[in-house]
């Protein structure tokens, strides 16, 4: 298997993620009138976590140039391909763009509790490919902060 | 294991104790496997059928460490001056995770045999990830090293079973 990703790689999928997430709740935001101040509070923790993952690549090209993640048995960079992979998660992709499709409430939040969840699980991949000093500790914090997002559409889903 | 620990009638605020988390790990398990069983039997590719049913083997293996670390946590409990396991946890962020994937370990998402083949791989990659995040904030709840590395080497099975079952999605296209 070969080294596909260094952690600057890594990192900059991550703040794609970011990017798309954030979009794909300002978009939706315009759609759902009844559900804007949840989705556009969401979209601002996304580009809260966006600039985390801004500083954290910064604060990693200043210290050396793009060190390879720290993954001795080559499974989390296997992980992190086939979540870079378009047929699971396409990180190009617009979310947005699967907007089009979708008419009820219901079914947004449905599809935003997806595509937190295939961010979570990019960043448990990422969080066992980098080191502490690479800022584990971190990714761990945004994980339980996604985690909690879809707590929070969770919430509202019931409630609808 | 029981029938599942009854988290999906629980809100946000729930709080559960360490057996309670291993037995909803435990519960993952058992219906992950019971999915891929059912997958087997609706796939007529010979292929794809044996590897269902590896996965399915690799998932009560799983349930299997879930199970002897839950015994050994009880049996440690015996011990004066240790961690009880009996007291409901802190409820941090992730435990709001928990309840919420502990609901995916209803049972309900059973596969009816009319789902196309790629609904099933779709639902499968799904709850390989649920359970993944599940394991995740697990792991925030494990005081041994050790035990934490076990855990650590399931996540990393399970993305492994990812890669399998995108592989398999990625043929059927």
């Amino acid at each position: 298997m070969g080294m596909p990703f260094n952690a600057d790689e890594v990192f900059e999928m991550a703040e794609q993620i970011e990017k798309n997430g954030a979009k794909f709740y300002r978009n939706a935001a315009g759609k759902f009138p009844e559900l804007k101040q949840l989705l556009t509070d969401l979209a601002a923790m996304e580009d809260q976590h966006l600039k985390t993952f801004q500083s954290m690549r910064t604060e990693l090209s200043g210290t050396e140039a793009a060190p390879p993640v720290f993954d001795p048995d080559g499974q989390a960079q296997m992980y992190l391909q086939v979540m870079a992979d378009e047929h699971i998660f396409d990180i190009k992709a617009d979310p947005s763009e699967k907007l089009a499709s979708v008419e009820k409430p219901e079914d947004l939040l449905k599809m935003a509790i997806g595509i937190e969840r295939d961010s979570i699980v990019f960043y448990v991949g990422l969080k066992e490919s980098v080191s502490k000093r690479a800022g584990k500790d971190q990714v761990e914090a945004i994980i339980k902060e996604e985690i909690g997002h879809i707590a929070i559409l969770r919430k509202k889903m019931d409630a609808l | 294991v029981q029938q599942v620990y009854p988290a999906q009638k629980r809100k946000m605020t729930v709080q559960l104790n360490a057996f309670e988390i291993f037995d909803i790990a435990m519960q993952i398990e058992q219906n992950g496997s019971r999915f891929y069983n059912k997958a087997a039997e609706i796939f007529d590719d010979p292929e794809a059928r044996k590897m269902f049913l590896r996965l399915a083997e690799w998932e009560i293996k799983h349930e299997q460490t879930f199970s002897s670390m839950r015994k050994q946590l009880s049996e440690s409990n015996q011990e004066p001056g240790t961690f009880k396991p009996e007291q409901k946890l802190p409820v941090p962020k992730a435990m709001a995770g928990l309840a919420v994937f502990g609901i995916k370990s209803e049972p309900t998402d059973e596969l009816k045999g009319t789902e196309s083949q790629d609904e099933i791989l779709r639902r499968a990659i799904e709850k390989e990830e649920d359970s993944i995040i599940f394991y995740d904030g697990l792991m925030d709840f494990i005081p041994i090293k050790a035990d934490k590395d076990k855990i650590d080497d399931i996540i990393k099975e399970e993305m492994q079973h990812i890669r399998i079952l995108n592989r398999l999605r990625k043929r059927k296209e």
